[in-house]
């Protein structure tokens, strides 16, 4: 696997911000209601997209340095991915003591008792206040 | 224009007047006869400015001061905001007092607010001892005419606003539920639909941009006066705009704002003056034979205090300094 490794040098320019990109997913739903819903259309879609985030990249303003990473590093292939299914969540047995439909109990009674908070009237109408000062 | 979502929108007007910023609100469902009632409060206190402004030459209190030792015909304004200064004096015992005008101005407080600049190489002030109090004011009834002791000088400052603002409600309030907020001076009328009142807060002087307590009130005035803000310095001390008329100088007080809930804003800010001028003793003393008046205080330290009068109407306290 090949990493690309920026290195910094003190006369770098400042690089310009990107625009933040938009979802890939969003892009995509919106390009594949475009081309119909098809196959094709998606196949259309994640081609559109990759070429989008090409011409977006920016050019490297800094020098790169191109490093290998160690061979221990390296990741599986792609296509030996294999997808464990998804267990089945039991539910669970009638009798136990966890249940969904269980009432919450009650917390135990703290020995200190929080005083509840007075009520404070808020004026209905927000008007400015008027001050009382020496004459200014 | 602001409206809320209530079952009657509520508009709003701010704007400047007495050097200070204004706002006034009223609920109400007509848009229009909301309009001209703001407009109408707007111009009511630039009004209010134009004839009781010290820093006008040509308003009706500087003709007052530039005529004393003679009988001058005041205008109805003047008349009224004068003839409710010496009510107030009388409540205070003096306190209160409008004749500060001269001891004012031997502060530095000769000018509109910001156009004081500390003056450090200025001489120390220098002031007068008292010629005359309050009670040497002469009115006459049927000319309508003020006779100021010579030496004398009025500044209304201390019960303009609070004055102003309590006229300023009459016009909104055959509208609907108004509040009319005249540089921190409140006056506020009946309480929103389906509200107990207006959202209210005192501002905390040391940190304004904070507030130290909230409140709903309705049918009420709410004042803060103090020395936190309206402060300088001359001649190497500091001033500020509060004068015990005993001595004619700025106050010696460790209270650096009072707030207080009366039944108008006139009284509550004749009264928050009248508090930061005593100072927390005086005051301490005071709040034990007015306890149905609610007062807050924030001292010069830090500490906050209040009446339990005042307790009563804060929704929340958060004494941040104590």
């Amino acid at each position: 696997m090949i990493m690309i490794k920026k290195k910094m040098t003190t006369s770098a320019r400042p690089r310009k911000r990107r625009k933040p990109m938009k979802p890939h997913g969003a892009r995509a739903m919106l390009l594949a209601l475009a081309l119909g819903g098809t196959l094709g259309g998606w196949v259309g879609l994640s081609t559109a997209a990759i070429r989008r985030e090409a011409v977006s990249a920016p050019a490297p303003a800094a020098p790169v340095e191109i490093v290998t990473a160690p061979a221990s590093a390296a990741a599986p292939h792609v296509a030996a991915v294999v997808l464990s299914p998804i267990p089945t969540i039991q539910p669970p047995p009638a009798q136990s003591d966890v249940s969904l439909t269980t009432p919450m109990q009650a917390l135990p009674q703290s020995a200190t008792t929080l005083a509840p908070i007075p009520a404070v009237p808020q004026p209905v109408i927000q008007r400015p206040v008027t001050r009382t000062r020496s004459s200014r | 224009m602001a409206a809320f979502a209530s079952p009657l929108s509520t508009h709003s007007r701010t704007f400047r007047a007495m050097n200070c910023q204004m706002t006034a609100q009223v609920c109400t469902d007509d848009a229009g006869e909301a309009r001209t009632a703001l407009l109408a409060v707007d111009r009511w206190m630039q009004r209010v400015e134009r004839e009781l402004s010290r820093f006008r030459p040509d308003s009706d209190l500087s003709r007052l001061n530039a005529a004393a030792g003679r009988p001058y015909r005041a205008g109805a304004l003047l008349w009224q905001v004068t003839q409710a200064a010496l009510v107030h004096a009388a409540a205070t015992d003096g306190v209160f007092d409008p004749t500060i005008g001269r001891a004012l101005v031997e502060a530095g407080y000769d000018r509109s607010f910001e156009l004081i600049t500390d003056r450090r190489d200025a001489p120390r002030s220098a002031f007068s001892l008292p010629v005359a109090t309050w009670r040497d004011i002469h009115f006459d009834s049927e000319r309508r005419s003020i006779t100021l002791p010579e030496g004398v000088q009025l500044d209304l400052g201390g019960i303009a606003k609070g004055w102003a603002a309590d006229r300023a409600l009459d016009i909104l309030q055959p509208l609907g539920p108004a509040l009319v907020d005249a540089g921190g001076d409140l006056v506020i009328g009946d309480p929103p639909p389906g509200e107990d009142g207006w959202p209210l807060a005192v501002a905390d002087p040391l940190s304004p941009e904070n507030d130290l307590v909230f409140l709903t009130l309705a049918n009420a005035g709410l004042a803060t006066s103090g020395t936190d803000h309206r402060r300088w310095r001359l001649g190497g001390r500091q001033h500020h705009h509060l004068i015990d008329p005993a001595r004619r100088q700025p106050a010696r007080t460790d209270i650096l704002a009072a707030s207080v809930i009366a039944a108008t804003a006139t009284q509550a800010d004749v009264l928050a003056l009248t508090l930061t001028v005593m100072g927390s003793g005086a005051t301490d003393a005071w709040m034990t034979t007015h306890p149905h008046i609610p007062a807050l205080l924030v001292l010069n330290d830090g500490r906050t205090l209040q009446n339990p009068a005042f307790a009563r109407h804060a929704g929340a306290y958060f004494p941040i300094y104590a």
